[in-house]
């Protein structure tokens, strides 16, 4: 098990595999983090948080969306983007999965407001498109042990000038 | 034997791996959080905090003004515990008759503005979280049912719904609406008519001429 983890190509496969996940989490941040407001009502229009908690959740999640987004790209701490990014697909999922229980008819938000519930309405297509990304972000923090990207190159850059 | 270990590069511990991607982890967490609400503050819009008052919102429609579906009588649906029955008739038709579980929220057609109510009626709606809401009216041309239905989508409320033909489709023993009367009548010279003439109302005309719209 531990030498098919230790396999030098998975680094590779992971490098594309986050330049996937971070692109797409980048993507989904820029709409919530310009328009915060209309993403609070996104999260509360899914009834699961309570209301206390939505304006906060809608605040802080896309600045994690956007953090660890460009984490992944960028090759800093992607074990540690890869786990969040993990946590947030667990609780999005458990989200969806509620909300299409309930027979809500809406958009899932994710990359646009609920004015887009026609182009991007939830349904279990969209869990298991986020399912896709979870069992992505796990490839990510279980493989990539030594990520190809800034945070290799200084290291090798710090080793080569002492 | 010291250079060696000097030079042989210590692997971390698995704990001490999953301890620094934990903490790594709640960094990120901690930054985002931070950078989020310090651009919240800047902002002008901005938005609060802790949100006090209830979204009032069910599901939100794309459209400013909704497009209700129209739903039969005998629908299940209509029957179902997560449906929100809406009885829009007045207090005394309401008190004669209504729907198990249906609340009333008269319509006055000649009434004030109702875009108050409206959003209270949506605030109700979504603190029931029920899936739907099916409204019900007169069953008159037009519906008054279906105009609240189309207010309340337009108020951001989604899976609304009325009952085609109003209260009496729900329940045939309730008197069926009359309807205005043509605003245009034929302006023809009056013409005696002849006993058993076509259009005569001993003739059986009747029927057909409750079914049309004015």
């Amino acid at each position: 098990m531990s030498s098919s983890l230790a396999w030098r190509g998975h680094a590779w496969i992971s490098l594309v595999v986050r330049l996937y996940l971070g692109g797409v989490f980048l993507a989904a941040c820029a709409h919530k983090i310009l328009h915060p407001e209309v993403f609070a009502v996104d999260v509360a229009t899914y009834q699961f948080l309570p209301l206390w908690s939505v304006n906060l959740f809608a605040l802080v999640v896309p600045w994690v969306e956007a953090i660890t987004g460009a984490m992944l790209v960028l090759g800093i701490r992607v074990r540690a983007a890869s786990l969040l990014i993990m946590g947030m697909m667990v609780a999005f999922m458990v989200a969806l999965a509620w909300a299409l229980q309930q027979g809500l008819d809406m958009s899932c938000g994710c990359f646009a407001s609920q004015a887009a519930a026609e182009d991007d309405p939830i349904s279990w297509h969209t869990l298991l498109r986020d399912s896709v990304w979870l069992v992505q972000s796990i490839y990510v923090l279980a493989v990539d042990r030594d990520a190809i990207g800034v945070e290799r190159l200084l290291g090798k850059w710090r080793k080569r000038h002492g | 034997m010291s250079e060696l270990k000097q030079t042989t590069p210590v692997q971390p511990s698995a704990r001490a791996t999953v301890v620094g991607i934990v903490r790594d982890a709640a960094i990120v967490m901690v930054v985002s959080t931070a950078v989020a609400l310090t651009v919240n503050a800047v902002r002008s819009e901005g938005i609060r905090l802790v949100q006090q008052e209830q979204y009032d919102i069910l599901v939100p429609c794309p459209e400013p003004v909704g497009d209700p579906e129209g739903m039969k009588a005998d629908d299940a649906r209509v029957k179902d515990s997560k449906s929100l029955l809406l009885d829009v008739r007045t207090k005394e038709e309401f008190a004669t008759w209504r729907m198990e579980g249906a609340r009333n929220q008269p319509f006055d057609w000649l009434g004030p503005p109702v875009d108050d109510e409206v959003k209270t009626v949506a605030r109700q709606v979504a603190a029931s979280r029920a899936q739907r809401v099916i409204v019900y009216g007169d069953g008159d041309d037009p519906d008054s049912g279906k105009e609240w239905a189309k207010l309340l989508s337009g108020a951001r409320i989604k899976n609304v719904f009325y009952v085609e033909g109003g209260a009496p489709a729900l329940n045939p023993s309730l008197p069926k609406p009359e309807g205005l009367p043509p605003l245009e009548e034929p302006d023809e010279p009056s013409e005696p008519s002849e006993p058993g003439a076509p259009g005569d109302e001993a003739g059986g005309g009747s029927a057909d001429s409750g079914k049309e719209a004015p």
